[in-house]
């Protein structure tokens, strides 16, 4: 990192030198922002999650945006947030419409609690140990020495990016751009690691996984504009490489549930392993260009072959197992993309244009399908499965390819009033999938008019449906999943795993509605008015299990007010309500499975409803020659989500989850003043406090005994309050 | 039962092919067009179709005429990019023409400078229509990242380049729009998207971090939503390039879209999901046992605390779903 810096900066300068010899010097402008702010925060990880200001204490403001320039030569500099964790910094020099050169940095953070905690050491590594003496058990109330054993963890992740690039005109039609990054993501987040025999009685510990990233990324085009057709190459490269490939772990649980699973365990306890993300590559070739014609008719079309794979060295089925016993040792796992786009559009009179596109794109993997005869979490005593068991699965290689056309005309019926009328078709093919085929027909239409000077409305509507070609079919996954030796063992009507009732619904068919309307009306010249609403209904008609429908409705008003010209505001409020319905079937495989898994008397349905306000206010005001500039903003979110249940005869009736809530109050004052021509001072106080209930992890204590198959790790409150005032000068140039 | 419309009849395979074809054809063809030679220069507008009372209008082609009324329009201008190009090192006969290469000739302004027919102005709600002021920008600017603009949902929905840009004054640190603040420009129309953005999981949009041309764009991205790449996926492997793999067990829905399950502009629920597991994971999984089973209340500490519904749900043990690379992670625990 530090190389390509040092080089990048360098390079730039040498660039900055050689010009300024021979043009004579214009300038410096710019802005320099200077100062500091103090934060006063109750322990919380949310405040600021991205931002990286620290819970209680002091800060530097450090913001630069800078031009030096002389003759055609320029230098910039921009810097933001230089005394945060998301700070970031640019130089980019060149020569104006001919060529230029940057470097870059650029920081990221994201917390995602402060106060988790885990019995294991070694967090943030690749290995997790227990600490000696650690009592294990069959569940957390036999870990008499969890509680005592657990240390504090903040999950959270840094990235830290570096880039440069160059962009140079050839001649006066070609240009040139190349860029390279490459990024650095550390830290730790959560990951479950399961142990059990039985897939419903395994037994989870929230692990610290390490996150040790480094991604570079190339890019790069060759571009000729000439004066009625362009054409653009285009390469993108990136590398993905991680430094941790897998997480080990000391089994906290001691399971005994199954007859072969870890019995008698042994002394030392068990490790189990994950692998975390494989190191991966990605190339993409793109050739783009379109030609202009007479009657504004443009042709355009872009074709991309684009490939993703990697080739991971495989870790054995289990800890207790060797690779010998896998059917091959590397992943030999490839993408290739295809991407093909057209577009033709027009506007053969002024009142009318005409669009129509195609677009083709297709993933096809080429991984092998293979037979795995795994072992399931590590199971100690396991070696590879039975090829007639359930635990001999077939790896499947799924790849898809859409094709779409979509058309569009617009006619301005009236003086300023165009009527849009909109048809689209996408077909999805699909391997490994329930349906092997669906085709989505969507219909659209769009009334726009600013016929009345002071009232501009749009209203529109869209029908669509989604329809199989053929009937679902979960064998077509079944099938292809299991051994073949292993469907053989099963009845005929029991070879399913997923209920045959069930419709998936990124592939069951639908009805979608969409419709909506918006004005804005300017009653006064101080004054807009706006006012959106808009639905998206969905209707699974033909699905008996899953989701059955799902009704989005948003409303928006929008006021901004100028009484004079020194005070501008503006509000705003929408609401969103969310509601969708979902049928489930609770069932067992015994005494028959096929007859349990259609008895109607088991399902349960749960009615999930989100309602989500948001205002914001704004407010800026200008005094004294707006040598004075005092402005504010407001802004207030609140969710609820409740979701109720119903349940057949066959069930325990079931009681409804407490509500979902999160509140967000946020209210910032700034006030700027121009001391001089060139200073400015400014004070600025931000407050903000957030709630949220979440029945999820409230009350869950990292390392509770709360359940007792699960050690849990998260342990923040999201709950703040958090002051924050700032003072700073800014220097202008 | 109505028909489904397709375009794949009898013979569909080979309508495909043609697409196909015809796809490559467009490209050979402007291949040849720019090899041919053509001289770059800008494609001019034509000023006379546009406003027919400077027809026989003369270019003034010197900034000072301008800047003794315009003046302060013009100091701020020069900070621009434009005002820089224009003035400092202009690419072709056209950026010669400095006020005058947007504006158009504007001899006849300079001489009866209060005769409106006599100046075009590019304002928003100018005379001009929306496809008119459009064509002055892509005199230069049909290119790149603009490319694919004629003929996309915001071109066709009437989108003018100036809602979103204002050229005559460096408002934002870049790509001049209208305010210092990128998704200002994309909330004045996508409002649903801007309270997203106040849930209290979200992208650091908020923040400034990033903006909607992070993923977007706007121009005409030949992606669905008007995304940068091809499909959601690529997108977002963008920055999370750790979930791209191939896997050796793939979960088809997280391949194909990572919008199945994700709500990328902002949710009240962990890792921006649409829905917490396990309703989220049960809009698509019920098999025997308790991957069918039903999950309420009842299932909270103080009853039958449940591993399914506490925690991370069904995340506590079918970690990996984005897909596993281990061999015996087919049901995502490894």
């Amino acid at each position: 990192m530090k190389k390509l810096l040092f080089t990048g900066l360098v390079v730039l300068a040498a660039a900055w030198v050689v010009p300024a010899r021979s043009v004579a010097k214009e300038g410096l402008q710019g802005t320099i922002t200077l100062g500091g702010a103090g934060v006063k925060l109750n322990d919380s990880y949310k405040y600021a999650e991205y931002d990286g200001i620290p819970e209680d204490g002091f800060y530097v403001i450090g913001a630069a945006d800078l031009n030096y320039n002389r003759g055609s030569y320029f230098l910039d500099f921009q810097a933001e947030d230089l005394g945060l964790d998301n700070r970031e910094l640019r130089i980019e020099s060149g020569r104006y419409g001919k060529y230029k050169m940057f470097l870059g940095f650029n920081q990221f953070i994201k917390r995602e609690s402060n106060a988790s905690k885990t019995p294991f050491n070694g967090a943030g590594g690749g290995t997790l140990t227990l600490p000696t003496g650690f009592v294990e058990g069959a569940n957390t109330t036999d870990m008499t020495t969890l509680a005592a054993s657990l240390k504090g963890i903040n999950l959270q992740q840094k990235r830290k990016r570096a880039n440069t690039g160059l962009s140079y005109t050839l001649g006066s039609a070609t240009e040139l751009n190349v860029s390279f990054q490459r990024e650095y993501k550390k830290g730790t987040k959560s990951l479950g690691g399961v142990v059990g025999f039985h897939g419903g009685q395994g037994a989870s510990t929230i692990l610290p996984q390490p996150v040790d990233y480094v991604t570079d990324e190339l890019n790069a085009s060759f571009s000729y504009n000439g004066e009625r057709s362009n054409v653009q190459l285009g390469y993108f490269l990136s590398l993905f490489n991680n430094q941790e490939e897998t997480l080990t772990w000391q089994a906290p649980f001691d399971v005994s549930l199954g007859p072969v699973y870890q019995s008698p365990l042994p002394s030392n306890g068990f490790s189990a392993m994950h692998v975390l993300p494989p190191d991966n590559e990605h190339h993409r070739f793109s050739l783009s260009g379109g030609v202009n014609f007479p009657k504004n008719t443009r042709v355009s079309a872009i074709a991309e072959l684009g490939k993703m794979e990697q080739n991971e060295t495989l870790v054995p089925y289990s800890t207790s197992t060797t690779t010998a016993l896998l059917p091959r040792t590397t992943a030999e796992a490839e993408i290739d993309t295809t991407r093909l786009g057209l577009k033709v559009s027009s506007r053969p009179i002024r009142k009318l244009a005409l669009a129509g596109g195609y677009t083709y794109y297709r993933t096809e993997n080429k991984t092998p399908r293979e037979l795995f005869r795994y072992v399931k979490t590590d199971n100690i005593n396991g070696t590879q499965a039975a090829v007639d068991s359930d635990y001999a699965l077939y790896s499947l290689p799924y790849d898809y390819t859409q094709n779409k056309i979509d058309l569009d005309a617009s006619y301005y019926v009236f003086r300023a009033t165009s009527l849009k009328l909109g048809y689209d078709i996408e077909t999805m093919d699909r391997d490994y999938r329930e349906i092997k085929k669906t085709k989505e027909n969507t219909y659209s239409t769009r009334l726009r008019s600013g016929y009345f000077s002071k009232v501009q409305a749009n209203l529109d509507f869209s029908y669509s449906e989604r329809k199989a070609d053929d009937k679902y079919n979960p064998s077509l996954v079944y099938d292809a999943h299991f051994s073949e030796d292993f469907i053989a063992t099963q009845a005929t009507d029991a070879r399913f795993r997923n209920n045959a009732d069930m419709r998936k619904y990124d592939i069951a068919d639908r009805n979608r509605t969409k419709y909506g309307a918006n004005v804005t009306t300017f009653p006064h010249y101080t004054t807009s008015v706006a006012l959106f609403y808009s639905v998206r209904g969905d209707d699974y008609k033909n699905s008996t299990l899953g989701i059955q429908d799902q009704d989005i409705q948003s409303y928006t008003v929008d006021v901004a007010f100028s009484p004079i010209d020194i005070v501008s505001m503006s509000l705003y409020y929408t609401r969103d309500d969310n509601e969708w319905k979902q049928v489930g079937r609770s069932f067992v495989s015994f005494p028959d499975v096929a007859v349990e898994a259609a008895d109607t008397d088991s399902n349960w349905s749960a009615n999930h409803e989100d309602i989500n306000e948001t205002i914001g206010l704004s407010f800026i005001l200008n005094l004294m020659e707006d040598r004075l500039q005092i402005s504010s903003n407001f802004t207030y979110s609140k969710s609820n989500t409740a979701i109720s249940f119903g349940a057949g005869p066959n069930l325990t009736p079931p009681t409804n989850l407490p509500d979902l809530k999160t509140e967000l109050h946020s209210v910032d004052l700034t006030g700027k003043y121009r001391l001089t021509e060139k200073f400015l001072v400014g004070l600025g106080y931000e407050y903000e406090r957030y709630t949220s209930d979440d029945w999820q992890t409230d009350g869950v204590a990292p390392g509770s005994t709360t359940l007792a198959d699960v050690i849990t790790l998260f342990g923040s409150t999201a709950n703040y309050e958090a002051h924050l005032a700032m003072f700073f000068v800014t220097m202008e140039l | 039962m109505k028909k489904q419309l397709s375009f794949e009849p009898k013979g569909g395979a080979q309508l495909l092919r043609i697409f196909q074809w015809a796809v490559l054809f467009v490209l050979v063809i402007g291949l040849f067009v720019a090899v041919k030679g053509i001289e770059a220069k800008a494609r001019a507008v034509d000023w006379s179709e546009m406003q027919p009372s400077v027809a026989d209008a003369e270019y003034v082609g010197v900034v000072e005429k301008c800047s003794e009324c315009h003046e302060d329009y013009i100091k701020a201008f020069k900070k621009t990019v434009h005002g820089k190009v224009f003035l400092k090192n202009p690419q072709n006969n056209l950026q010669e023409q400095y006020c005058e290469a947007c504006h158009g000739p504007l001899g006849k302004h300079v001489e009866r400078p209060r005769k409106e027919e006599f100046r075009i102005s590019l304002k928003k709600n100018g005379p001009l229509s929306q496809q008119q002021k459009n064509s002055v920008c892509l005199q230069c600017h049909e290119k790149g990242m603009q490319m694919h603009w004629r003929g996309s949902p915001h071109e066709m929905s009437d989108v003018a380049c100036s809602d979103c840009h204002y050229l005559s004054e460096r408002k934002s640190k870049k790509a001049l729009l209208i305010h210092e603040d990128p998704k200002m420009a994309c909330t004045q129309c996508h409002k649903q998207e801007r309270a997203k953005l106040m849930r209290s999981n979200h992208m650091p949009l908020r923040e400034g971090k990033i903006d909607c041309t992070t993923c977007h764009n706007a121009h005409g991205g030949p992606g669905p939503a008007l995304l940068q790449t091809a499909s959601i996926n690529e997108t977002c492997y963008t920055c999370h390039a750790e979930k791209r793999g191939p896997m050796l067990w793939e979960h088809p829905p997280a391949r194909e879209n990572c919008a199945n399950c994700h709500d990328p502009h902002g949710t009240n629920f962990p890792k921006l999901l649409k829905a917490k597991p396990p309703h989220l994971c049960q809009s698509c999984h019920s098999a025997i046992f308790h991957v069918g089973g039903q999950y309420s209340g009842n299932d909270l500490p103080g009853g039958n605390a449940s591993k399914r519904l506490l925690g991370k749900g069904c995340i506590n043990c079918h970690s990996q779903v984005h897909g596993s690379n281990h061999p015996s992670g087919a049901r995502f625990q490894r």
